[in-house]
């Protein structure tokens, strides 16, 4: 069957009351999280991954799926509203969007966010129906050899990418990759690292994991800043006067496209997520843009390419996550624990033994990218009063949240102490600069690196060589270490300008 | 802190190194053993913690002698994050938290989920006593509806069977 007829099958799954609802609910409580500064895309689907146990994987996934892309849309509320991005994406549309309300332009900024957010995720969710199974096929022809290198590449990517500082961020992929060690070795079947706890044999349980590190830290964060945010005086907005004009639809199109287009390639990379392509994007808005020298002091063209730029992306994301199991951000690793969990084993063999899985949650991206618009704009007025929550209130919600959430998966009073020694761990290691996502990446890859490179080294009989005569794992090496080196060899060139 | 927090890795590798080679094996009849993968990256770990401590102990020697008069007030205002009130505050909901399961156990998710959020909003947050009540009442019920009847998770019920 082709990718259309798929697409056409897709939609049928999508559309049973029970996914469409799960799509809009998720839609609406993306758009909400991601309105309120700080909590992030990650943090809101990690703590409402416990509530989709009970659902079936496809109306669980959909929902989730909702909730990143719906954070996406949300994240320009705050970040225009208050200059405090609610997620990390969302901080190149501050840079626009503030200076709009300050000009009493608030609502036109929002309206432009909404609908280049809309286009963002049109333009990604295209190119992931067609790409997508396109790369599955390529996966197929992967063995374990070319499997160790892509996985190796994604985790060292992750840490160059992500953070002020790429040694910080491979520190935390060791992290993650040390504490996927702990509990039963499938290949022996030796129980590592459980310092003789019972609780440990099975290894550290991701959800509670996942919780502490982005819900619960949030919390710690909330605690540590000083006041609430001065709301200052918020005019209410209405639809109406928040609606573009043909001229300023006209205006903000092709930037929004072609922002659409590179976002999303960004997207695909693993490790490089939402954030690395909205800033991306601006920065070849400013260089290739009409109005690009006017980027930063108020205008519409630049809270369109972030927003187009940060959907396409996190739409992205999901490419290498359905067809080769590798997640592309944090919020698509929290994704690929889950589909784990539900026994769904995300990879190139997805699309074949599971397409109405694959192809109705490509489906529900379409009906839920245009439900995000339409909530988006229809709750453009109301958005506001949820920024007016205070963090006073939102810090007991929230740790109830990570208690209940924590307990309900294994049932164990073990776990909401893990919960919280993770989220206090990850909040002194961001403290210090140490980026958290890639102890998740790396925590979610790990084991199939392991079982991988050790198949690999099975067949070579102990030759590491094994990973150097494969031209696609040498090729692939090849950019891992040209990545790893990219910024020692900026690091010498900036001296050798500032000697001479 | 910051040298604490690579040391404290930098042994956390080692110790992951030490285990993989003596108790799990790092090579076994030829091939990779269940030490292989916690070696190579405790040893990775190791390199890189103490290449950042490295650099953080000589960051501190700069400051404390002539550098320090010449330090941005950016610096200045990173460093005094570092005092002591300043990163034991967010203990607060780490300490509230443990308070909280003891709480579970003893009387059950409800009313220990009613309570953790009443006591922090009255306590902590300052929030009126009439508006405490009515927001820990929504959210016991939300985990009631969510939790309780929905997902039928079975909570620790405790001394009052709830």
């Amino acid at each position: 069957m082709s990718n259309f007829e798929m697409l056409m099958q897709g939609f049928s799954v999508a559309f049973t009351f029970g996914n469409a609802t799960a799509a809009l609910v998720g839609a609406i409580l993306g758009i909400i999280v991601g309105a309120m500064p700080g909590i992030g895309a990650a943090a809101g689907v990690s703590l409402l991954l416990p509530m989709t146990f009970k659902m079936n994987p496809t109306t669980g996934i959909i929902m989730l799926a909702g909730i990143y892309y719906g954070n996406m849309y949300g994240g320009a509320y705050s970040a225009t509203l208050l200059n405090i991005p609610g997620d990390t994406p969302a901080v190149v549309t501050a840079l626009d969007g503030y200076q709009l309300t300050k000009k009493g332009m608030a609502g036109k900024s929002l309206a432009t966010g909404n609908i280049a957010s809309f286009i963002g995720g049109s333009i990604g969710i295209v190119m992931l129906t067609i790409f997508g199974p396109l790369l599955a096929e390529v996966g197929l022809h992967f063995g374990p050899t070319e499997v160790a290198a892509l996985i190796f590449m994604a985790l060292t990517s992750i840490g160059w990418l992500l953070g002020d500082d790429p040694a910080k961020g491979m520190v935390a992929a060791a992290i993650g990759v040390m504490l996927s060690t702990i509990g039963i070795d499938g290949a022996s079947g030796v129980a590592r690292y459980s310092f003789g706890n019972l609780n440990l044999i099975g290894g550290i349980s991701f959800v509670p994991l996942v919780i502490g590190m982005f819900g619960f830290s949030q919390v710690l964060e909330m605690m540590a800043a000083k006041d609430d945010v001065e709301m200052g005086d918020i005019k209410p907005l209405s639809i109406r006067e928040s609606m573009l004009t043909k001229a300023e639809l006209k205006e903000i199109f092709f930037p929004s496209v072609r922002s659409a287009v590179l976002g999303n390639l960004i997207g695909f990379l693993p490790g490089a997520g939402a954030t690395t392509g909205s800033f991306l994007a601006y920065i070849m808005e400013k260089k290739i843009g009409k109005k690009g020298d006017k980027l930063g002091t108020g205008e519409i063209t630049g809270v369109a390419v972030s927003e187009a730029a940060n959907n396409a992306a996190a739409v992205g994301s999901f490419g290498p996550l359905l067809s080769l199991g590798i997640p592309g951000s944090s919020t698509s690793a929290v994704l690929l624990g889950g589909l784990m969990m539900w026994g769904l084993r995300p990879g190139p063999l997805l699309f074949e033994s599971n397409p109405e899985f694959v192809w109705g949650l490509i489906a529900s991206m379409y009906f839920g990218n245009l439900l995000c618009l339409v909530a988006g704009m229809g709750m453009l007025p109301f958005l506001v009063s949820f920024l007016k929550i205070s963090k006073k209130v939102l810090i007991p919600i929230i740790m109830v949240i990570c208690l209940v959430g924590s307990y309900s998966v294994g049932n164990s009073i073990f776990d909401m102490g893990l919960m919280m020694v993770a989220g206090v761990v990850a909040y002194y290691l961001k403290r210090q600069g140490f980026p958290i996502s890639p102890v998740l990446l790396a925590f979610v890859l790990a084991p199939r690196l392991e079982i991988s490179m050790r198949q690999a080294l099975g067949i070579s009989q102990g030759s590491g060589w094994i990973f150097f005569q494969k031209p696609i794992s040498l090729g692939i090496l090849l950019f891992t270490f040209t990545l790893l080196l990219l910024p020692l060899v900026q690091r010498v060139m900036k001296r050798i300008k500032a000697k001479k | 802190m910051e040298i604490a927090i690579n040391v404290l890795m930098f042994l956390l590798g080692g110790y992951w190194v030490q285990q993989g080679i003596t108790v799990y094996k790092f090579w076994y009849k030829g091939l990779p053993g269940s030490g292989f993968m916690p070696v190579l990256f405790g040893l990775f770990l190791m390199a890189l913690t103490g290449f950042l401590a490295g650099i953080a102990v000589k960051k501190r020697v700069l400051e404390t002698g002539k550098g320090a008069m010449v330090e941005t007030q950016h610096e200045e205002s990173k460093k005094s994050d570092d005092t002591y009130p300043s990163w034991i505050k967010p203990l607060v909901p780490a300490v509230y938290i443990m308070f909280a399961i003891i709480l579970m156990v003893t009387v059950g998710v409800l009313p220990a989920m009613f309570l953790t959020a009443f006591i922090w909003l009255v306590g902590i947050s300052k929030i009126k006593l009439v508006k405490s009540f009515l927001i820990s009442l929504i959210i016991t019920l939300c985990v009631f509806v969510v939790f309780v009847l929905w997902l039928k998770i079975p909570f620790p019920r405790g001394v009052f069977g709830i």
